[in-house]
């Protein structure tokens, strides 16, 4: 679905972008992660052909991306971070004026609106809606063609916890349909939750590619915390669950029945991260 | 082309459904009917009341040049507001990324008005011409205004912000046309200053007649874009 071999970009005579390979197969999910500033949406902009002058190999759709015709967005949805809407439209005349640029199959407008619960509200102009409905009708938007591909920058950035999950669902409700997606984020727990793979982008290179529960577990990430008396003070105990039958203050304390807590404690994918590139996402 | 029709169409929405836009497109009728009823009214008044037999009547060209000048750039003026506000609202980077395409937008956006503008600049010199100035020759003038106003488009587009931007740098922009009054008015080596501007060779091929003065129309018109061109394709990326 998309290759990229020694991808290389700069907007400057300093390289920006550098040797980028990656793939992402049909129907994943496959996530940038990094700091503002890292070049997750400069290759965005290549993957979706706003920046060409590029060198290396780009094909999505098995078109290479400097070659590329306006056909090819008749196949690929984008939802940019933030709402590009008409304002003075209202939620119906903006996915029927988007609707109308594509020649192929398209969606019901009413079955879309109804999914993100915006059907009710279908013919209130968009520069009324909320952020959070501004939000939903623009995912919607990136979704009339139907097509294959999808590309989400930041697809829950500044909503609230309600159409975050909204959100997030729409969005695995189009990988079981089949869609392939990416998504550019700095947010560790939607990358952590919706994607397969994650690639970490860091000063314009890939740090590390897996999918995030392998990126926890090379980094040695759970670790079991327990915690028992001696000596009248409460003491903390640590180990890795693969040593867990060679930690002897644990197994004293399990067979003298002294445990006053036990539990397992893992990494997130933003500890990770942080332990990967050495940076803080912000 | 389906694509971009659709995309004209909605741009042609979005002037209609805005009264100072509208207005702007009929500016040249509006126009054309005060040049045409009330220069001659003018000139019979200050004929007679300075015992003249003419007094404006040697310079009808330079009314008409203004008109000819004006329609395309009215034009320009209302899709340079509209474009400005779809950069505002992000959706001129949206249709860029649909079938569309960057070149179906400058197309739809910036390019059809003006072109649109050749037809409506020659009928408008028909109707309301007050001096001779023959089909061919208005012609010529109406397809150089075009280019003009697509330079004033881009040169806006560039450098304006927003619309308020938008609508001083217009304003700014009527240098564009100091060409016109600079061949009637300065004396000839302090006039080929503004020769950098397409008007004055415009002004030029209308007043002597002579079609040879498309081609420094031609090449001052070349130069603009050559400078304007990179900053108006940045700013769209």
């Amino acid at each position: 679905m998309i290759t990229t071999e020694n991808l290389n970009f700069s907007y400057t005579s300093k390289p920006f972008i550098k040797n980028i390979t990656f793939s992402v197969n049909n129907g994943e999910i496959f996530g940038f992660l990094g700091p503002s500033g890292a070049g997750k949406s400069t290759i965005q902009k290549i993957l979706i052909g706003i920046i060409k002058n590029y060198s290396g190999k780009v094909s999505v759709n098995g078109c290479e991306i400097k070659n590329i015709n306006n056909s090819f967005y008749e196949h690929i949805g984008i939802d940019f971070e933030f709402p590009t809407l008409y304002d003075k439209l209202s939620a119906r005349k903006n996915l029927e004026f988007f609707s109308s640029l594509y020649s192929g199959k398209k969606r019901s407008i009413d079955e879309l609106l109804k999914s993100v619960d915006l059907y009710n509200d279908a013919d209130k102009k968009a520069g009324e809606f909320s952020k959070g409905m501004k939000s939903r009708l623009n995912f919607i938007k990136a979704l009339v063609h139907d097509p294959g591909l999808l590309f989400l920058d930041e697809p829950t950035s500044g909503l609230d916890p309600a159409n975050s999950r909204l959100m997030k669902d729409m969005i695995m409700k189009e990988k079981s349909n089949g869609k392939t997606i990416i998504i550019t984020t700095h947010n560790m727990e939607d990358a952590a939750e919706l994607c397969d793979r994650v690639a970490f982008i860091v000063d314009g290179q890939i740090k590390a590619m897996d999918t995030p529960h392998n990126l926890i577990m090379k980094k040695n990430a759970y670790e079991i915390i327990y915690t028992y008396k001696e000596n009248g003070k409460e003491k903390t105990g640590r180990c890795v669950p693969e040593n867990t039958a060679d930690d002897n203050i644990l197994k004293t304390l399990i067979a003298q029945n002294r445990i006053l807590t036990i539990h397992s404690k893992e990494q997130t994918l933003g500890d990770v991260f942080m332990d990967v590139t050495g940076r803080r996402l912000s | 082309m389906t694509a971009i029709m659709s995309a004209f169409k909605r741009f042609l929405s979005g002037i209609l459904d805005d009264f100072m836009l509208t207005v702007c497109i009929l500016a040249p009728i509006i126009m054309g009917a005060a040049l045409r009823f009330g220069i001659p009214i003018l000139e019979n008044f200050l004929c007679r009341t300075f015992s003249e037999s003419y007094i404006l009547k040697p310079y009808y060209l330079i009314f008409d040049l203004l008109l000819v000048v004006m329609t395309p750039m009215m034009l320009a003026f209302s899709g340079v507001m509209t474009t400005l506000e779809e950069l505002d609202n992000g959706t001129a980077k949206y249709l860029m990324v649909t079938p569309v395409g960057k070149t179906g937008y400058l197309t739809s956006r910036i390019c059809v008005l003006p072109a649109a503008g050749i037809i409506y600049s020659v009928i408008v010199i028909i109707i309301f011409g007050i001096s001779d100035i023959n089909l061919l020759m208005n012609f010529l003038l109406s397809v150089t205004s075009a280019v003009t106003g697509i330079i004033v488009s881009f040169l806006v587009v560039a450098f304006a912000g927003n619309k308020v931007e938008g609508m001083a740098l217009t304003k700014l922009c009527g240098i564009f046309i100091l060409g016109i009054p600079a061949v009637f008015f300065l004396p000839t080596p302090i006039s080929y200053l503004c020769g950098v501007i397409p008007s004055y060779w415009f002004t030029l091929m209308a007043k002597s007649n002579n079609y040879i003065y498309a081609l420094p129309i031609l090449a001052t018109s070349a130069v603009w874009f050559i400078l304007i061109y990179k900053k108006f394709s940045s700013k769209l990326v």
